[in-house]
């Protein structure tokens, strides 16, 4: 417990810095891209919001401590700022309308993915030799091709060749957004493909980590005392062996559960696909700065908080780091 | 728990035999074709009998034990042979011939195995308890949940754990009690024979005593047949009944371990037997072997000792002799041996030959009245803090005590032993000495100059002048460079030589020193193309480039093999005498030190508790602990394994125990000791202990 606690501190320090540094990074910036950006969209925006936006990024001439605390109070009230590519939506409410889409497609996938990598890589590797082996290849060959083009050929066969399934978007813009069937149905439609993609590319790195793993594992001494005590082939495999290897798996997995939110950008640029990894595109494009700064302090809280839940599972999962000092 | 019939269990040679290994041959297949692992070996396991096999790292004795339970791991299989289990009803079972099921069905029930490391042998994950049930519920599904428990409560007992540390997991258990939780899981299912693969190896010697004569009581009381495999031959003859001694995959000898202890027959074991200091008797001439372990990848043809023997003549080369019946007068007819001495039924009487130690005579006492010694050490302590404890509001600042005000001398030319066993602070002496420690308190005088700081000039001089050898020359050797880089570096560091290139005649006399010839041979290898025992002597080159006048030296040898051991020991011996270096040999045995060193000091608890002549020291301990140590120590004339006391374990160096820190395992404690620590009290002959019973 002690141990969750103190890593819960650091957290909180890490936190701290990165927000700070989200801060830091557009005012340090050389060139001072903020006064390029305002006379960038002089004329093009009204001049209400060119005042607010002087004021948000502090070209008052505030000095630096009180913009910081400025800076503070506005993002513990959810504001971010006003973007510009969806001028005048706030950030907050431009990253929560792409969030959920995100979450949920890449989400699902990343576990998906993991959940099916990891059992293959357990079964792979407690049977070497076998025919199973075969998976390793052929993953290897999806996560190796170019995405851009994986997804392309994908998208070409399956909405354009055959057109079972959609070819862009999160959904079809003949539904209402909201808790209906219709609307469901239509989503998990869409999301099957780049869902799909997601999976096939991604599956070697969780398939591989854990083969290998398990083939380090099985030659410790337990393994082989278990197989001396008559436990059921099963039993080695997962009880002993698969509990023991995935610990570093587990740790890249919080990982990658934390750029979730980054989202995976090419997937969502290839599928129209209305999430962050979108929106981030959407504002580099655009130079729209509070909309980046708030995308990336999205993805930091994210990272820090799957690092969290990586603590915690290691915790459960291994019981020297539950040892005290 | 069943009862087994009494008038089993005494090892007697005309019990049943329970099982039977005939024609064994394993192979490694690797790429390069197939490499032999065991061959043609042929041993039975009577019922109640305890089974010695006796071999080095690369004998293949392990395999051969793999093999057995068929747990071997690919590139090894089974290449030829038959392994026969004997159950107490119905027909032998042809254990090579069992599918999957009954194999699984067979493991632990008939035969469990207890291997060598109990921290890599059990799940890190899973707790005691789950480890134990595991069994349980694999073998008997039909066993109601309550009595699995009552079964893991009465194990634990049986072995001397208390049944509130079922939920510990292993890292949260000493060493000697992993090894009893091993022992417990292997009596699980009250199996026929259990196999124990060094079992005792990783343990300090009084554990090793300790869990030793438990294991022998369990296997009278309970009546299971052992098959004991394990490297040190004279701990062998004393557990045994019986004796096999391999060499690169053969039986080369087998008989009563009476017999080879008191009439070896092959020079291989010969040598092995004289390789062991003892601690008891009067001083035998160790003769140890030559050369180094064979390698399996590149046997020599004819008989594989043969590079090594001493006794080698024409023939041996090309012709490897068979086992046969030993025709020595006196022998019992189950003596066999593989050596062509015998072909013409002559027995020559073996006879130290090979290296003898040059060590101390044992008689003299190391008398330093009026000579300076080269390093000095006074009231030396080293803290590690720890942050441990329930709350650390209420802690005070924890620091463990690994070393607490400790003062010794060093001589030119003289060997100092340090004796200690795990967690007594030794290696932090050394290490602090080296200055890869800042002491915490103390002084440290090196030619009459106290060292202060870790800087400067002084301090560089220091660190040239004193140097290490530690205890694993696998992993004290970076595995990406040659050994001519090892050996060119410290000579470019501290001056000697101006460039790596320029340092080849250097490094070259270096080998040399250490007895590696032809040096050439050496200076482009890599490690991992060395045995264990070469490497060590890279490690003592290595030392001796930087030309010292103090050598630390951790364990030197208790990594190595046996018949490598006494090598390393005598040229570390040798340059001492030579180069009149101060040595600092620190070691767990204090038998290596009665042979080896002009002075012995004893370490227990992070402080030193006895010290004097060597021999005096060895054989007439005067500190209680000391005669523990002695009293554990293996001793092939021992009649069986009597039952030291159990004596506890090792003190804990946060907490330690108040007044002397040996008291509370103490068989003579008084109540001052457990109130003031004693002072150094002078005994005769340059002896002295720190002890209130003088």
């Amino acid at each position: 417990m002690r141990y969750l606690i103190r890593r819960l501190g650091f957290y909180l320090v890490t936190a701290w810095a990165a927000i700070t540094l989200n801060f830091l990074i557009p005012r340090l910036m050389p060139g001072n891209p903020v006064e390029l950006l305002i006379s960038h969209f002089k004329g093009r925006i009204s001049p209400a919001a060119m005042k607010s936006l002087t004021i948000l990024f502090g070209l008052n001439h505030q000095s630096m401590l009180s913009q910081y605390w400025s800076y503070w109070d506005n993002l513990l009230h959810g504001n971010l700022g006003i973007s510009f590519t969806y001028f005048p939506t706030p950030v907050i409410q431009v990253i929560m309308s792409a969030l959920p889409w995100t979450a949920v497609l890449v989400g699902t996938s990343t576990i998906l993915s993991f959940i099916i990598g990891t059992v293959a890589g357990v079964l792979v590797g407690s049977r070497r030799g076998s025919w199973l082996e075969a998976s390793l290849p052929i993953s290897t060959f999806f996560s190796a091709i170019p995405y851009f083009w994986f997804a392309l050929v994908v998208l070409y066969l399956f909405a354009v060749v055959v057109q079972w399934l959609p070819l862009s978007g999160g959904y079809s813009s003949s539904d209402t957004i909201g808790w209906n069937t219709q609307f469901l149905l239509s989503a998990a439609d869409h999301a099957i493909l780049p869902a799909f993609t997601i999976i096939a590319s991604s599956i070697a790195g969780w398939l591989l980590g854990m083969r290998n793993m398990m083939i380090v594992t099985l030659n410790e001494d337990y393994i082989i005392l278990a197989e001396a005590k008559g436990l059921s082939k099963a039993r080695i495999s997962f009880v002993y062996a698969a509990r023991n290897a995935i610990l570093p798996s587990l740790a890249s997995f919080a990982l990658s559960l934390g750029f979730v939110v980054s989202g995976a950008i090419l997937v969502e640029i290839v599928f129209s696909y209305p999430g962050i990894g979108y929106v981030l595109f959407a504002a580099v494009n655009n130079s729209d700065y509070p909309l980046m700064q708030g995308v990336f302090l999205v993805i930091t809280l994210a990272v820090l908080f799957a690092n969290i839940l990586a603590d915690v599972f290691y915790v459960l999962l291994d019981p020297r780091t539950r040892q005290e000092g | 728990m069943e009862t087994r019939p009494p008038d089993e269990g005494s090892g007697s040679t005309t019990s049943p035999v329970v099982l039977e290994i005939e024609d064994l041959d394993v192979d490694y297949e690797l790429s390069t074709g197939p490499l032999p692992a065991v061959r043609q070996v042929s041993l039975s396991l009577r019922r109640g009998q305890v089974l010695g096999i006796a071999g080095e790292s690369g004998s293949g004795k392990s395999t051969l034990a793999y093999a057995v339970t068929r747990l071997l791991r690919p590139p090894g299989v089974i290449a030829g042979g038959r392994v026969r289990y004997h159950p107490r009803s119905g027909p032998a079972v042809d254990v090579l011939a069992m599918s999957d099921d009954q194999l699984r069905a067979f493991r632990w029930a008939e035969l469990a195995i207890v291997f060598q490391s109990a921290m890599n042998a059990l799940n890190p994950v899973l707790n005691l308890r789950v480890q134990i049930l595991d069994v349980l519920a694999a073998h008997r599904p039909e066993m109601r949940h309550q009595d699995r428990l009552d079964r893991m409560a009465e194990l634990l007992k049986l072995v001397g754990i208390s049944g509130d540390r079922a939920k510990a997991f292993p890292h949260e258990l000493s060493g000697g009690m992993r090894q009893r939780a091993m022992i417990a899981i292997a009596l699980a299912l009250d199996p026929e024979i259990i196999i124990l693969d060094e079992p005792t190896t990783a343990l300090d010697v009084v554990m090793q005593r300790q869990i030793l004569s438990e294991i022998m009581g369990l296997r009278s009381r309970l009546g299971f047949s052992v098959i004991f495999i394990t490297h040190d031959l004279s701990l062998l003859i004393e557990v045994a009944d019986e004796i096999a001694v391999m060499y690169a995959g053969r039986v080369v000898e087998q008989c009563r371990s009476e017999e080879i202890y008191k009439t070896p027959r092959h020079p291989y074991s010969y040598g092995l037997l004289n390789s062991f200091p003892l601690l008891h008797g009067p001083r035998q001439t160790l003769t140890g072997i030559m050369g180094f372990p064979p390698d399996m990848r590149s046997l020599p043809p004819g008989c594989p000792f043969h590079p090594r023997c001493e006794y080698v003549h024409e023939g041996c080369d090309r012709v490897r002799p068979p086992l046969r019946v030993s025709p020595a007068p006196g022998d019992t007819p189950d003596h066999v041996v593989a050596c062509s001495l015998y072909d013409d039924r002559s027995v020559p009487e073996l006879k130290a030959r090979a290296v003898s130690l040059a060590s101390n005579d044992g008689a003299q006492i190391s008398d330093h009245a009026g000579e300076e010694p080269v390093l000095s050490v006074k009231g030396l302590q080293k803290f590690f803090p720890v942050h441990q404890g329930p709350r650390r509001s209420q802690a005070v600042r924890r620091v463990v005590r690994a070393v607490d005000d400790i003062s010794l001398e060093l001589y030119a030319g003289k060997v100092t032993a340090l004796v200690g066993e795990s967690g007594s602070g030794k290696s932090t002496i050394g290490r602090v000495l080296s200055q890869l420690y800042s002491a915490t308190g103390g002084t440290i005088t090196l030619n009459g100059r106290p060292i202060k700081t870790r800087r400067g000039r002084r301090h560089r001089e220091y660190v040239r002048d004193v140097q290490i050898v530690l205890q694993d020359p696998f992993s004290s050797l970076n595995p990406l460079h040659t050994v001519g880089y090892h050996l060119a570096r410290p000579l470019v560091i501290h001056g000697f030589a101006r460039s790596g290139r320029r340092a080849r005649a250097a490094v070259e006399k270096l080998l040399a020193d250490v007895q590696l010839t032809p040096a050439d041979q050496f200076v482009s290898k890599y490690p991992h193309e060395l045995s264990g025992g070469q490497r060590q002597r890279i490690a003592v080159a290595r030392a001796l480039a930087a030309q010292p006048s103090v050598i630390l030296a951790d364990e030197p040898v208790s990594m190595l093999d046996v018949s490598t051991r006494l090598g390393v020991l005598n040229l570390l011996r040798g340059l001492a005498t030579d180069r009149h270096l101060a040595l600092l040999y620190i070691t767990h045995d204090i038998a290596s030190a009665r042979y080896f060193a002009d002075t012995t000091l004893v370490m227990y608890g992070g402080q030193l508790i006895e010290g004097g002549p060597s021999e005096q020291v060895a054989l007439r301990p005067a500190h209680p602990y000391t005669q523990l140590l002695r009293d554990s120590a293996p001793n092939p004339e021992r009649e069986s394994t009597s039952t030291v006391p159990s004596t506890g374990e090792p003190p804990s160096l946060i907490n330690p125990p108040s007044g002397c820190r040996f008291h509370p395992r103490c068989p003579h404690v008084m109540d001052i000791c457990k109130e003031q620590k004693p002072g150094q009290i002078e005994l005769e002959g340059g002896q002295w202990a720190a002890c209130w019973l003088y």
